[in-house]
């Protein structure tokens, strides 16, 4: 998982989910509810486990939240603005419910709450939601950056499938050989591969763009 | 006679934990024979409700009931193991009692309905291990009864253990009702590892089983001490002396504290329940809580939650272990943590005590701040 920036320092997150346990006292807990009793109640609740724990409503701004787990009452314009959000979201999210009806559900969904706990708050069960969530939030982090990992390998793929391919029909090579042309190409360049394959698939359009086309020795 | 005040006394004189809760009955009728005797509270005496649950959650879920729905008390005082307090909790909860719980326990818990009176891990385990490791050596046998108490205190056990760079070269756990024989294969194959220390949290009379298995099996307490944070006088009281002697046991309480208040004390119950009764950890946090209860009562002259609980917090009480206060953020206690060692009388020299009461804090996941 990649470091997340805070107040300018990076800090690295813990590796197992034994250490999710041990960092619970690390753990920065924005409490998006007004300050009633049920806001108190669960701020309370989470400096008795020891997070450091905010209370603030309305919920700032996206970029102004620097938390690592957020806890949210269910508000139907800021769950909107939740799930209008586009992009991956730098903390957790826990919806806190009151009312249980389909428009609110459809933004829960929406908006993908790690977890839920329900009005009246009470402090049983708030630390089993606190860890399920956090750990839900860095199994799909691990699992989108391992997307895209894998999507840049797919991309870059392609790139090499092509080159080989302009190579082959060019230069009249069996596709061991393009392969091995790309691959020499790469170690004199010092270069990743995908980057000397990109390079040619652009160089080769442009050629063609114009008119010019490589030759095959067998033309001479 | 003014109206009394009516509360509910759940300590079991039947079972596996009734010779233990036997004593804390005893140090809480103690406690409210001294209050009415001083003229009650707000010129009312308290009235108990006693009954047995027979240190089964059963017996716990059952009479509890009974004393919210039928007799109408909105105070207990009672529970010792956590498999007991476990069922007790939401039964208050939902009737917005309050439960007074006067035993040591793993922590993780905070009820707004339950005042804590008994030691948290952070005030006896860290204590514990660290006097193990300075005085006895790194290599640990963990022996338990299995339910929740024992699993989550050998957690921070291992933790502190190997924080401190030592192992735990073996954990195994009896059924909570075993019998005497099921202990001699644990204790042979504990001493055939040979450690240095053997951390034992087994429960209830199983406790006198262990420590005489762990005799048989060759086991000496002068080279390979069981330690325990739940082996108190009323435990030793369960084996022979020459099993018991030399032992160790991380409490806030024994017996032998020396201050005025437990002078008080001792010789109190000992006129009450004969000239050789001994206290325990236990039974002190019986009788202080009691204290606790009327001094917040006399305040409020309301023994409802939501009266008693704001006046409860931030009071302090000489109790006999020295000068208590419950913390206002997790209902638990500030409590003094001491280190003893069985004697030939069977009751414990103390070996350390805290300088300070220790802050309680029953969520502390892991145990490298509490070393700090």
């Amino acid at each position: 998982m990649a470091t997340e920036p805070r107040n300018g320092k990076v800090r690295s997150p813990p590796a197992s989910n034994k250490s999710l346990l041990r960092t619970l006292r690390d753990l920065h807990v924005l409490v998006a509810h007004p300050e009633d009793h049920d806001g108190e109640e669960l701020v309370r609740q989470l400096r008795r486990i020891g997070c450091h724990t905010q209370i603030e409503w309305p919920l700032p701004v996206h970029h102004a939240i620097a938390a690592d787990m957020v806890f949210c009452v269910t508000e139907r314009r800021t769950f909107a603005q939740l799930a209008a959000h586009e992009g991956p979201r730098p903390y957790g999210l826990i919806a806190i419910v009151d009312y249980e009806d389909p428009a609110i559900l459809d933004h829960m969904i929406d908006a993908n709450v790690q977890g839920v706990v329900t009005k009246p708050i009470r402090p049983f069960g708030i630390l089993s939601t606190l860890v399920t969530a956090r750990a839900t939030y860095r199994a799909e982090q691990r699992l989108q950056q391992k997307i895209v990992k894998l999507e840049d390998a797919l991309r870059g793929r392609r790139e090499i499938e092509r080159s080989v391919r302009i190579l082959m029909e060019s230069l009249d090579l069996t596709e061991k050989e393009a392969y091995q042309t790309l691959q020499r190409r790469a170690m004199e360049q010092r270069q990743p591969l995908v980057a000397v394959a990109n390079a040619m698939v652009q160089a080769h359009s442009l050629l063609t763009e114009i008119g010019i086309t490589a030759r095959r020795p067998s033309d001479k | 006679m003014a109206e009394p005040w009516i509360v509910g006394v759940l300590f079991s004189q039947t079972g596996i934990t009734g010779f233990v809760e036997q004593t804390q009955l005893q140090a809480t009728l103690l406690a409210i024979e001294e209050i009415n005797a001083a003229g009650g509270i707000l010129d009312r005496p308290i009235q108990p409700i006693i009954y047995d649950p027979g240190s089964e959650p059963e017996g716990y879920r059952r009479f509890a009931t009974q004393l919210l729905a039928d007799d109408g008390v909105s105070v207990i005082f009672g529970c010792c193991t956590s498999r007991c307090r476990k069922p007790v909790v939401p039964l208050v909860e939902r009737r917005n009692a309050l439960l007074f719980y006067s035993a040591i326990y793993e922590g993780f818990e905070y009820s707004p309905n339950v005042i804590y009176t008994g030691a948290a891990p952070n005030q006896s385990s860290v204590q514990l291990a660290r006097y193990l490791i300075n005085h006895h050596g790194k290599r640990f046998c963990f022996i338990g009864s299995d339910y929740v108490f024992s699993r989550e205190s050998n957690r921070v056990m291992r933790e502190l253990v190997e924080d401190m760079g030592g192992s735990v070269l073996s954990e195994a756990y009896l059924e909570i009702h075993s019998s005497r024989a099921a202990f001699d294969p644990v204790a042979h194959k504990i001493a055939a590892l040979r450690p240095d220390v053997i951390f034992s949290t087994v429960v209830g009379i199983n406790t006198g089983y262990l420590y005489e298995a762990c005799r048989a099996a060759g086991l000496d307490s002068r080279t390979v001490p069981i330690a325990s944070l739940t082996t108190s006088e009323a435990e030793v009281a369960l084996m022979s002396r020459e099993a018991a002697v030399g032992h160790i046991t991380g409490a806030p309480y024994f017996h032998t504290v020396e201050t005025p208040a437990n002078r008080r004390f001792v010789a109190a119950y000992r006129r009450r329940f004969g000239p050789d009764a001994v206290t325990n950890m236990s039974a002190e946090a019986a009788y202080f809580q009691v204290h606790i209860f009327a001094g917040a009562l006399g305040m409020t002259g309301r023994a409802d939650p939501d009266s008693l609980v704001p006046a409860m917090l931030g009071l302090q009480v000489d109790a006999p272990q020295g000068r208590i206060m419950i913390d206002p953020d997790n209902n638990h206690t500030f409590l003094w943590p001491r280190i003893g060692r069985i004697n030939d009388h069977g009751l414990f020299d103390i070996l350390e005590e805290s300088p300070s009461a220790v802050r309680p804090d029953p969520y502390l996941v892991s145990y490298r701040y509490a070393a700090a």
